[in-house]
């Protein structure tokens, strides 16, 4: 035949397709480790790039002094930034998809209030697990308080057979609920403690050390397979639950698998650096618009949408006002605001 | 040799209102369409749903010698695939894609995981449903109609032995209407499968089912061919409509409603 037949060139413009996430994906990882080594290299210390580099690989190469500033102060940080993106995009992704929201984050649905709550109770009252050392308490009582609410909502959805809108709602009533109570201990709480209490909601990087970065990336690793395996059943998701129901996905522990991980994820990076806003929304928003909703790709996409966000914030937390570090919670919030206006701006003008 | 779909002593209910005691069907053929039609809350829907294994149900279903209730979700979809009414609008996937991931949901017996094969599969249910040429159109941008026809693909594309569609014209012009219809009834004898669609249009049911069953009030008010469950009597008990029923040259009735009955001052 001298046409070409039409099934094999639709393939191939999909194959091509295809090729084309894939390199969107390795241009993101490029973009990421761009911003990782130029957030490395900023600072009122004058190391250079090269410095940098071949401290990394070689830290006899470097002064004790800057040994000490580039793998005590600044890699800590520039990798929690990693991490935390990283992170929190992916359990929003995740979130999205599972309640079929798209606005649906771990601080639309009082994940990250809750962990106020529970650093607050460490701070003002000093309630909190006992035979933790002291600079843990607030972190786990953090955690215990974000893993509560997310299996507080599971327990909802389980119990009253509640489809995903008033799951939804359930969340938003719980950050109200959480946000009062902290509103509350910042009222009762002494001059010194409220001070404390302020800077921990404020999220910041610096809270970054080389004893927590390990349990938010090993929490990371762990969870990312699983998310990556459920992720042709999470794409059917997106067609409604009739339909995933009826393709033979359980529906109900594929929403809990992922509620669980969301719930692991968020608690640990929020109980490690506080509150930071938006990245969990934003994250997948972007890259649902780079690569669309095939989750094969979008969940890794939005790791790294996620990490090249918080890199990119971490820059500005410290180049904004000269000599200070802003906390990225502030600088995250600042990005994230205007976006998310546009996105809501957006979606009136298409329905 | 097709296999017959029995439905018997079915009851489905949520969780305050029961909305079919304890029904039973004639054996629903293999090879042909059969058209559930009714009136707004007849049970349609519930009953579609309950034998796609979507809402819990007593009873039993059988398909040839075996029992579809209670079969894990996996399993059941390995027999039966259904097509709900509404179609999401927003998901950033591309026609092609939809498809796909139909068919990778749960691993099918004849297909697995094969993906060259599965993409295969997808492009000639698209070219089979006529909308081949949007597999690479962004579903978010096609018209209500198009994404009914995509919702179709995804159901046909499994390739199973019953296949349960809730109103899968509702959105489509006159033109595909009948090519739907008629795709249908070629894909059931073609594959024996056991087709049932609910339909509202009684015109396009009778032009295009082999069987009708006429559901009201969760029970059985009349089945047969088109012109034996199509009379103007249960046409009157069910949808209290004053009917004549024409007979086309085609040995299909045709329905005219002339009026209503049994309507109440308001």
């Amino acid at each position: 035949m001298s046409f070409p037949l039409p099934a094999d060139h639709a393939l191939d413009r999909y194959g091509r397709v295809l090729r084309r996430r894939v390199l969107v994906l390795a241009a993101l990882t490029v973009a990421v480790f761009a911003s990782f080594c130029f957030d490395l290299v900023l600072g009122p210390s004058d190391l250079g790039v090269v410095d940098v580099l071949a401290g990394l690989v070689r830290p006899e190469s470097l002064s004790r002094g800057a040994s000490v500033i580039l793998w005590d102060v600044r890699l800590p940080y520039s990798l929690m930034a990693l991490i935390v993106g990283a992170a929190l995009s992916l359990a929003g992704a995740e979130m999205q998809t599972i309640l079929n929201n798209p606005l649906a984050s771990p601080f639309t649905l009082g994940v990250s209030s809750a962990a106020s709550f529970g650093a607050a109770l460490a701070i003002v009252v000093g309630v909190g697990i006992p035979g933790l050392p002291q600079s843990w308490i607030a972190p786990a009582n953090a955690f215990l308080f974000a893993f509560l609410s997310v299996l507080l909502l599971q327990a909802l959805a389980r119990l009253r057979g509640a489809g995903v809108e008033t799951l939804v709602l359930f969340g938003i009533a719980l950050a109200f609920a959480f946000n009062a109570l902290v509103a509350l201990m910042q009222f009762l709480a002494s001059q010194e403690a409220l001070q404390q209490l302020v800077f921990w909601s404020m999220g910041s990087l610096s809270r970054g050390t080389w004893e927590n970065l390990p349990v938010l990336a090993v929490i990371v690793a762990c969870t990312v397979p699983f998310s990556l395996n459920a992720s042709w059943k999470m794409t059917v998701l997106r067609f409604g639950e009739d339909r995933a129901r009826s393709f033979g996905i359980n529906v109900p522990r594929l929403r809990f698998a992922s509620l669980l991980r969301v719930s692991l994820l968020a608690a640990t990076a929020v109980a490690f650096v506080g509150t930071i806003g938006f990245v969990g929304l934003v994250g997948p928003h972007i890259t649902r618009l780079l690569l669309g909703e095939d989750h094969r790709f979008f969940l890794p996409g939005a790791m790294l949408t996620g990490a090249l966000v918080m890199s990119l914030a971490s820059i500005a937390s410290r180049s904004l006002v000269p000599g200070v570090i802003v906390p990225v919670g502030i600088v995250t919030a600042l990005v994230g605001v205007p976006f998310f206006l546009a996105l809501i701006l957006g979606r009136r003008e298409r329905s | 040799m097709a296999e017959r779909l029995s439905v018997s002593d079915l009851t489905v209910g949520y969780r305050r209102r029961l909305v079919i005691d304890r029904l039973s069907l004639p054996p629903i053929g293999g090879g042909e369409v059969t058209a559930l039609i009714g009136p707004n809350g007849a049970g349609k829907s519930t009953l579609l749903r309950a034998l796609a294994g979507l809402q819990p149900a007593r009873g039993s279903v059988r398909l040839g010698g075996k029992e579809l209730l209670g079969l894990a979700p996996e399993r059941h979809a390995a027999h039966v695939s259904y097509m709900p009414q509404s179609v999401p609008a927003r998901v950033a996937l591309r026609v092609l894609e939809a498809v796909i991931s139909s068919l990778m949901a749960s691993p099918l017996p004849d297909l697995g995981r094969d993906s060259a094969a599965v993409r295969r599969r997808a492009m000639e249910t698209l070219d089979r449903v006529g909308i081949g040429d949007l597999a690479l159109e962004a579903l978010d941008e096609l018209s209500g109609g198009q994404r009914q026809l995509v919702s179709l693909a995804m159901s046909l594309a499994r390739n199973p032995q019953v296949l349960l569609l809730d109103e899968p014209t509702s959105a489509l012009d006159l033109h595909h209407q009948f090519r739907v219809m008629t795709l249908l009834s070629d894909l059931a004898r073609e594959r024996e499968t056991v087709t049932v669609v609910v339909l509202h249009d009684l015109n396009l049911a009778a032009a295009h089912a082999d069987r009708v069953m006429v559901l009201a009030g969760g029970r059985l008010a009349g089945h047969g061919t088109p012109l034996e469950a199509l009379t103007a009597d249960i046409l009157s008990d069910v949808y209290r409509v004053r009917a004549r029923i024409e007979n086309s040259a085609s040995g299909r009735p045709q329905i005219v409603v002339e009026g209503v009955t049994g309507v109440t001052a308001a």
